[in-house]
């Protein structure tokens, strides 16, 4: 029940690191351009919505889903780790920003029915703001680690408990 | 099955006007005025709190908290609430500029703006995002299973509401304030309000977005005669919100103009000119570049005063609307309209400098101080870095410590010492009128202490103080370089600016 309880503000404390480190990363090291916050607003929301809408519906787990959109993160950092100011890979930063999107979405969707509405998206907000203060003091504090390994560790701690959050969200929804 | 609470409550008032509209639409106006308040307030916001990075975060958490206060108040909403909170909404809204730049000139005039720290985040928390997020939860709450389409409406409205700032954004916050007003009106029309209602909301909008520019002219002029001590009788010449921040030109009445960015001084009076005349005219003097580069145009006098001893000088500047106001109204110190050696570049100075293949002369740097993340990087050592592969071998980076230099200044010694992570030679002078400490650096310096001296004394200075390699090393001690992974001055600088308004009133 405990679990239950905290499952989604330690969702929204993920999604809330992971927009802060897609942003902060993305600025510093693509372009601090307008275009940079339109392209992850965007594909965030339009991940959002095929995860909510269409992959929410599929037979595919929700720690898949989690861990495809940690595989995009992932990706995302190393190029711009590896390949700064390389304006050539947008659409690629594009397409993975839709793909950490789509957790959300997939997230949202499926826990509707273990939640209330009201308190699902309370919990996960409130989540969310610690995730983004904390992503950005801790950026200040320590630099880019701290965008790279609090998203891995709070993966992990959502994968380590992986069957249970199965198990509380169901893979496939009703259609 | 998507016929749900608001219908069904609905229902229970049967003298409520039917509607043909979707409750779905609802959510979807949702979306997008929270996108828009969003891009609204924080730009306000961070401009009356003095926008440093914390204030951008305080900002933030603030409209976020209002997000969980809608999702929490929204299961003790009554259905026949909502048009009245609507109209209540929208009023405050879009009025808003106006009665928060009251609400701190108050403060401070009574000298509490400190209060303001705590009144404005509490106020966003309570009144800006919070009405809009009780929506979501209100249409699904007896139908999980609606919760997809609902959710995916209210996204698909904030990816509308991006689009709309990117249409409008640039023309005016009038205009984003006309989008606004719409999905304000197709709220009231969706949640069945009476005809009455609907033509008084929408005929107060249109009566309010006709005084909203003199109003904003008015709260705007008010707000910088507080806080930044501006004389009776000065007025807003240009108040805009672009992309990153909030840009305003003020003008004295003895004709003296300011240029603010996010609420800060960037350029005004005699100060900026003679910061002007230190990094841009007297290097420029110096060493009659062929090719010179300024990171950031403000006024664009810097690059004004670099022209009169260059062959060419690009300026790399980010926010369109700063270039444009700079071109508008400070021609008299930027002679844009008159100089033909000059081009002016829209883009990310990190960027631009990654991808172009230029090499200069002479780069200089015209940026605020290290308040915030972004502006901290342009004074990282990785970026200076970047500037030396694009120096000549006789090239010379003139950069702002910000700070007067000195072993007490921890800004000014990591700033010198991210450029002399780059360059063999960094030669630091501070003229007395500029007030803080500027630097030369380059692997082949061919400035010296003698001639930079005569240069300062041409221009007017009667006292300065320079500092020679050996003796910046020296003062430099063990500070460290400003990286991407070591930007914790940002955070001391700010929290530091934050605890001074806090004790000092204003």
């Amino acid at each position: 029940m405990r679990m239950r309880a905290i499952y989604p503000a330690l969702v929204g404390l993920l999604l809330g690191t992971l927009q802060t480190g897609l942003y902060f990363q993305l600025t510093f090291t693509l372009s601090s351009g307008f275009g940079t916050y339109l392209m992850v607003t965007l594909c965030w929301l339009t991940g959002s919505m095929i995860g909510v809408l269409w992959l929410a519906r599929q037979r595919i787990s929700t720690l898949a889903v989690l861990l495809l959109a940690s595989c995009a993160y992932i990706l995302c950092c190393l190029l711009l780790l590896l390949m700064p100011f390389n304006t050539t890979l947008v659409p690629l930063y594009a397409v993975l920003i839709v793909l950490v999107g789509l957790y959300p979405g997939v997230f949202f969707a499926r826990s509707a029915a273990l939640y209330q509405v009201g308190v699902l998206f309370f919990r996960e907000n409130n989540g969310f703001i610690i995730g983004l203060a904390l992503g950005t003091v801790l950026y200040m504090l320590v630099g880019r680690p701290a965008l790279w390994f609090l998203p891995l560790l709070l993966i992990a701690c959502l994968s380590v408990s992986g069957r249970l959050s199965d198990r509380l969200l169901p893979s496939v929804s009703a259609p | 099955m998507i016929e749900t609470a608001l219908q069904q409550k609905a229902a229970v008032r049967p003298a409520a006007r039917r509607s043909a509209l979707s409750p779905l639409l609802v959510v979807f106006c949702a979306g997008i005025n929270l996108i828009l308040m969003q891009w609204i307030l924080v730009r306000e916001l961070t401009a009356l709190l003095l926008g440093t990075e914390l204030v951008t975060l305080l900002v933030s958490v603030a409209y976020f908290a209002g997000l969980s206060v809608g999702y929490k108040l929204s299961a003790r909403i009554r259905r026949s609430w909502l048009p009245a909170l609507a109209l209540i909404t929208l009023a405050l809204h879009l009025t808003l500029p106006v009665w928060f730049r009251l609400l701190v000139i108050g403060l401070s005039s009574s000298g509490a703006y400190w209060a303001a720290f705590i009144l404005l985040p509490l106020a966003t928390a309570l009144l800006v995002p919070a009405f809009y997020s009780v929506f979501l939860p209100l249409l699904v709450e007896n139908d999980s299973t609606a919760l997809p389409r609902v959710y995916a409406l209210e996204l698909l409205g904030s990816a509308c509401g991006v689009i709309g700032l990117i249409v409008l954004g640039g023309v005016s916050v009038q205009a984003v304030y006309v989008l606004y007003a719409l999905g304000a009106i197709g709220i009231l029309l969706t949640l069945k309000a009476a005809w009455r209602w609907v033509i008084f909301a929408g005929l107060i909008s249109i009566i309010w977005l006709l005084v909203f520019p003199t109003a904003n002219l008015w709260s705007n002029t008010l707000w910088y005669r507080q806080m930044a001590r501006l004389p009776d009788g000065t007025t807003t010449l240009f108040t805009g919100y672009s992309p990153y921040q909030k840009v305003d030109v003020l003008e004295t009445p003895t004709g003296a103009r300011y240029l603010f960015l996010d609420g800060l001084e960037h350029f005004g009076g005699s100060d900026g000119t003679r910061l002007n005349v230190a990094m841009g005219d007297i290097p420029a003097s110096l060493i009659e570049p062929a090719n010179a580069l300024v990171v950031g145009a403000g006024s664009m006098q810097m690059a004004a005063l670099i022209a009169d001893h260059a062959g060419l000088v690009t300026t790399v500047e980010i926010d369109p609307m700063v270039v444009a106001a700079s071109e508008q109204y400070f021609d008299a110190f930027n002679r844009m309209s008159t100089l033909t050696n000059r081009r002016v570049v829209i883009d990310d100075a990190k960027h631009y400098v990654a991808n172009s293949s230029e090499t200069y002369d002479l780069v200089a740097m015209d940026i605020p101080a290290a308040y915030s993340l972004q502006t901290a990087t342009l004074y990282s050592a990785p970026f200076y870095g970047a500037i030396a592969q694009h120096l000549n071998p006789d090239g010379i980076l003139v950069a702002n410590l910000t700070s007067t230099f000195s072993p007490n200044s921890l800004t000014s010694r990591r700033i010198a010492a991210s450029l002399l992570a780059n360059f063999k030679e960094v030669m630091v002078y501070t003229p007395a009128s500029a007030g803080w400490s500027f630097a030369l650096a380059s692997n082949h310096l061919t400035v010296d202490r003698d001639r930079l001296a005569t240069a300062l004394q041409a221009s007017g200075e009667a006292q300065f103080a320079i500092y020679e390699t050996s003796a910046v090393r020296a003062i430099v001690g063990n500070a460290a370089p400003i990286t991407l992974d070591s930007m914790d001055i940002v955070l001391q600088t700010s929290a530091r600016w934050i605890a001074d308004r806090w004790r000092g009133g204003s």
